[in-house]
């Protein structure tokens, strides 16, 4: 593997970035930008890693290192952000705000490498405002009502989190003295450090209730944008939290309760908010956070059990890998679909579409289906109390990730034809759908793969068939139709936002077909209320079922004692 | 050779002023060169000087006007920190200023006070006792004013009448300070760790009494709230002299006075003693969010930048008044590091004013289109102001943050983070505007800017990014900073 200095991950993009404000070089520019992430790449996949470096000068005194996770998360992160690029260009090649978008981009992307391997505080936080405050720019690209709407939410919250990162930050290094990023786990720093820091990696992670950017922004961007945004950017947060929290070394009790009933509301609402999405991307956007609450679900039990860790690491990474590689090409498959009229060739697009979907679904033979056994066998070793529902939570995440998977495919089958999109925008989707099937052995993960798949790991995908097909017919023999629901869900309460009639109205299509209902009722459901209440009574659930005294006869499934270090 | 250096220094401006107040209107090419010799020759004899600091020396010289009233001039780390930044921007601001009134009247005028005001501040900057302070902060005062009036309209009148009240009521609360701490402790002169020593108990009323005069004194400049009402009236002066004022003379004047009656005449321990840290903490700590949440209904863009400076100065203020060596290096870092970015704020404002007539926000519509270099610059001064890193802003917040740990004070922390949220709610939607709006079809032209409009803003940007950036360097702000606070706290 040719051997790459540290310090040219960062500055590639940054230097095209600079480039571009050459207006004469633009068109040069704009071909590289999928070469950017080339040196992250290499940094990733070099192996012995790269040699660590040490810039005095810059910043407060910088290190750049690429830990092992860090290789990792490099190698799919800059996969991600090439093929994105890649199809950035080609789809944005007509539009006249494609400079501004493709210099956010740059920016973002920047930020996302450089972060990954910053290893001191200073660095870290300039590369993870320089990510969040460029992707702003993507989220506003095309600069319509909704455009405006989630750009106004997505500034709000990520100003939010770099706030709470920058004071839990600046409390933590005054505790420890030690401007390394890895001394946030320390026994000395004060616990609310901890929690401002993971505030603000909760944010970008999308957790709910701190998801509410998230499907605004996801829907309002790009396509490629959200994939980066989806597949790259929520992984920022994870690597942060893996970062800073004390995972196998200390039990943080509070924080993992907190991050588990976030968890288990992000698995709940996820599928049911989604689900009543028209944007196929919002859809998308929808099963990101239920699959980003399933990865902190892995981090709670870790945080509750640290003996857990050691098994739960690799499973939460393989996790991330495969999410990114696979909610990527869903999300670069969207305009390959546009691309294309209805009939054979669209009928070919969501057939390679389904793939990734049926990955993401936990189908077994896929990497999601790797991922999920290996997060499932990790979390036996959770406290006790919490193995009752753990089971319940898993089949839940996988139920409601088919159903979003087949709502996403239905909608996009009745997307409307978009003749102005490049047909070869198609060709970075294909790249990335290939990874989904690949994608795992790139990026130096070899899972366990002596396990084998029973027929109980198809029940979800079976169950969301049986369900799917019960509510098509529902629909199609009361002719229901379904209106719109509110961006913004919570947010759509607010009176200020002007929107859409904020309500999931089933109204009767035509008269004679109104066998349910006697009159047009406008509103039968409000989503982002049922939201509210699903999202306290799963708080309520999870708070009881954990905080539970164990009793003292049960002993332990997996002996926590044994990992700890 | 280097024992000349304050006078010299003081002569490339307060020598060329009258010089050019007595030029002919008419005679701009020559005015020109003079400007920008004096400007050039001012910062290559500062970087001289900063070599003599650096190496342990103290230039020092003294004019005595009366028996035991002394006219000093003394060079120690602080006024090489204060020079370097009046230096610099004076350079910048010159060559901005001559295309700014290119064909402007009352040339010599303006030029000449403009001279003045600069002069004043290095006078402030080398004083080497409370008694030339004085001098050169009422020079000021009187140099200022015709800038601030410029342009001769009743509004500009009616600002120029408030400025004068506030500032020479001012003057006089640190007047009569000063009088009375000369009868008290003899000369005053400026020494680390404070003139007064070890305080006599009986005098602590008397002493309390003249801190706060003295602080009201150099806090209306400082614009402290309450003594802040002049500075938004202020913003109908041309734009150099917004920034000048905003960046190094009137307000940074305010500010230097605070550190060095704090440090220099009292001493930081003594302060703490008299038990007058904490309210002078609690008032810069109001002032920080006073300024902002008036920043955040101020349509026309130069009253959201003024009120910004309110807001932004008190870090200075914060950072002295916690008893923390972190903290004094975030306030006496973020002196220079407001003063780079305050005036790109200014001078690219003043840019979309001359260059489409764009004076509020609401006009901002599209302007990083229409005008890409100064709008960079301006989103670069904004993001910096909010305490994005790896901007200048961001490196005095987190030793402030820091500091207000290390001082015992964590609420300095949410004070921080609140202030972030205030600039971030009234600045970002201003880039918001500037680069995600269309600009008004036609857009209106007032007149086409030339290199010596559009490089300057550029330029200052370029150091709020380098200052952050290579912080850690030693010839950085903050490197410079911490050799100043090392002599301080010992």
């Amino acid at each position: 593997m040719i051997e790459v200095p540290l310090w040219l991950v960062p500055t590639v993009p940054m230097v095209l970035v600079l480039a571009f404000c050459i207006p004469r070089l633009r068109p040069y520019v704009r071909g590289l930008v999928p070469f950017a992430p080339l040196p992250a790449l290499l940094a990733g996949l070099a192996d012995p890693g790269p040699m660590p470096l040490r810039l005095d000068w810059l910043l407060l005194g910088t290190d750049f290192a690429v830990s092992k996770t860090a290789a990792t998360f490099l190698i799919f992160t800059s996969i991600l952000w090439s093929l994105a690029g890649w199809q950035l260009i080609r789809l944005l090649a007509r539009d006249p705000a494609q400079d501004r978008t493709i210099a956010c981009f740059l920016f973002a992307m920047t930020g996302n490498l450089g972060l990954l391997i910053a290893q001191d505080i200073a660095a870290f936080y300039t590369f993870f405002a320089m990510m969040s405050l460029a992707s702003w720019g993507l989220v506003l690209h095309g600069g319509g009502v909704a455009q405006t709407f989630a750009g106004r939410v997505y500034i709000v919250f990520a100003i939010a989190g770099e706030v709470a990162l920058f004071a839990g930050l600046a409390l933590g290094h005054f505790a420890t003295g030690d401007l390394r990023l890895s001394a946030m786990t320390g026994d000395t720093v004060p616990l609310l450090a901890t929690v401002l820091v993971s505030l603000g990696f909760l944010i970008k992670l999308g957790a709910v209730p701190m998801h509410l950017w998230l499907p605004l922004a996801h829907a309002a961007a790009p396509a490629p944008a959200s994939a980066v945004l989806s597949g790259a950017m929520l992984k920022a947060g994870l690597f942060g939290l893996i970062t800073v929290l004390p995972l196998g070394q200390t039990a943080l009790p509070e924080i993992a309760v907190a991050f588990a009933a976030m968890a288990l509301a992000g698995l709940i609402l996820a599928p049911v908010l989604g689900l009543v999405q028209q944007d196929p991307k919002a859809v998308l956007a929808y099963s990101s956070i239920g699959q980003m609450s399933l990865i902190l679900l892995g981090l709670a039990a870790a945080l509750a059990a640290p003996g857990a860790w050691v098994l739960i690491a690799p499973a939460l990474v393989i996790l991330a890998t495969h999410h990114a590689f696979a909610k990527a090409a869903l999300f670069l498959g969207v305009p390959a679909v546009w691309a294309v009229d209805r009939g054979v060739m669209r009928t070919s697009v969501l057939a390679l579409m389904a793939l990734p979907a049926l990955a993401l679904a936990g189908m077994p033979g896929t990497s999601g289906w790797l991922a999920k056994t290996d997060l499932k066998t990790a979390l036996e070793g959770a406290p006790v109390g919490w193995s009752i529902w753990l089971g319940t939570a898993l089949f839940v995440a996988s139920l409601g990730t088919s159903l979003l998977m087949l709502r996403a495919l239905f909608l996009l089958a009745g997307a409307a034809h978009k003749p102005e999109t490049a047909r070869d925008v198609a060709l970075p989707w294909l790249a990335m759908t290939a990874l989904v099937i690949f994608g795992l052995g790139v990026a130096n993960i070899s899972p366990d793969v002596a396990k084998t798949a029973s027929l109980a790991d198809l029940l979800p995908i079976a169950t969301a068939g049986v369900l799917a097909g019960l509510g098509g017919l529902i629909f199609h023999y009361a002719g229901l139709r379904m209106e719109p629901a509110a961006p913004g869900e919570v947010l759509g309460m607010v009176r200020s936002v002007s929107k859409p009639e904020p309500a999931l109205k089933l109204l009767p299509a035509k008269r004679a077909h109104a066998l349910f209902f006697r009159r047009p009722t406008t509103t039968l459901l409000r989503p982002e209320r049922g939201a509210l209440a699903i999202l306290s009574i799963a708080i309520g659930l999870a708070l009881f079922t954990t905080l539970t005294p164990v009793p003292a006869s049960v002993s332990p499934s997996l002996p926590t004692g044994e990992y700890a270090q | 050779m280097s024992e000349y250096l304050p006078i010299a220094i003081l002569m490339t401006s307060l020598g060329v002023a009258p010089l050019i107040l007595m030029m002919p209107e008419h005679a701009s090419r020559l005015r020109t060169t003079v400007n920008l010799t004096a400007a050039t020759l001012k910062l290559v004899l500062v970087v001289w000087l900063t070599a003599v600091v650096v190496q342990g020396g103290s230039p020092d010289m003294r004019f005595t006007v009366a028996p035991g009233l002394d006219l000093h001039l003394q060079a120690d780390a602080l006024s090489v920190l204060f020079l370097a930044l009046s230096a610099i921007l004076w350079l910048i601001t010159t060559v901005y200023a001559i295309g700014y009134l290119e064909n402007g009247v009352d040339r010599s005028r303006f030029f000449g006070f403009f001279t003045l005001c600069v002069a004043s501040t290095v006078g402030i900057a080398m004083a080497g006792n409370l008694f030339t302070f004085l001098i050169f902060f009422e020079l000021l005062t009187l140099a200022t004013w015709p800038l601030v009036v410029h342009r001769g309209t009743a509004e500009a009148h009616r600002a120029g009448r408030i400025y004068l009240i506030y500032t020479l009521g001012g003057g006089l609360a640190l007047t009569v300070g000063t009088i009375w701490l000369y009868t008290l402790a003899g000369e005053v002169t400026f020494t680390p760790r404070g003139v007064l020593g070890d305080l006599p108990q009986t005098d602590s009323i008397a002493l309390i009494i003249i801190f706060v005069l003295l602080i009201a004194g150099v806090g209306v400049k400082a614009a402290l709230v309450p003594l802040h009402g002049w500075l938004p009236l202020s913003m109908v002066a041309p734009a150099p002299v917004s920034a000048l004022l905003h960046a190094v003379a009137v307000v940074k004047a305010g500010a230097f006075g605070i550190m060095r009656i704090v440090y220099d005449v009292f001493g930081i321990e003594n302060v703490q003693e008299l038990g007058l840290s904490t309210p002078l903490a609690l008032l810069a700590a109001f002032t920080i969010i006073w300024g902002s949440v008036c920043a955040l209904t101020q349509n026309d863009l130069k009253k959201r930048l003024a009120y910004s400076t309110v807001s932004q100065v008190s870090y200075i203020t914060l950072g002295i008044a916690l008893v923390s060596p972190l903290a004094a290096i975030g306030g006496l870092t973020h002196l220079i590091h407001q003063g780079i970015m305050k005036i790109t704020l200014f001078l690219a404002a003043g840019n979309f004013a001359e260059a489409h007539g764009v004076k509020t926000v609401s006009a901002m519509n599209g302007m990083g289109r229409l005008m890409p270099i100064s709008m960079l610059a301006f989103t670069v001064g904004a993001l910096g102001m909010i305490g994005i890193p790896p901007l200048a802003g961001f490196m005095s917040k987190w030793h402030l943050g820091l500091g207000g740990l290390e001082a015992g004070q964590p609420e300095v922390i949410a004070l921080l983070a609140g202030s972030s949220l205030l600039n971030a709610a009234y600045f970002l939607p201003i880039l918001y505007r500037a680069w995600f709006l269309d600009p008004p079809d036609p857009a209106p032209v007032r007149r086409k800017l030339g290199w010596m409009l559009a490089l300057p803003p550029a330029m200052t940007a370029v150091l709020i990014i380098a200052a952050g950036l290579f912080a850690n360097a030693s010839f950085s702000p903050l490197g410079w900073t911490r050799f100043i606070v090392s002599l301080e706290y010992q």
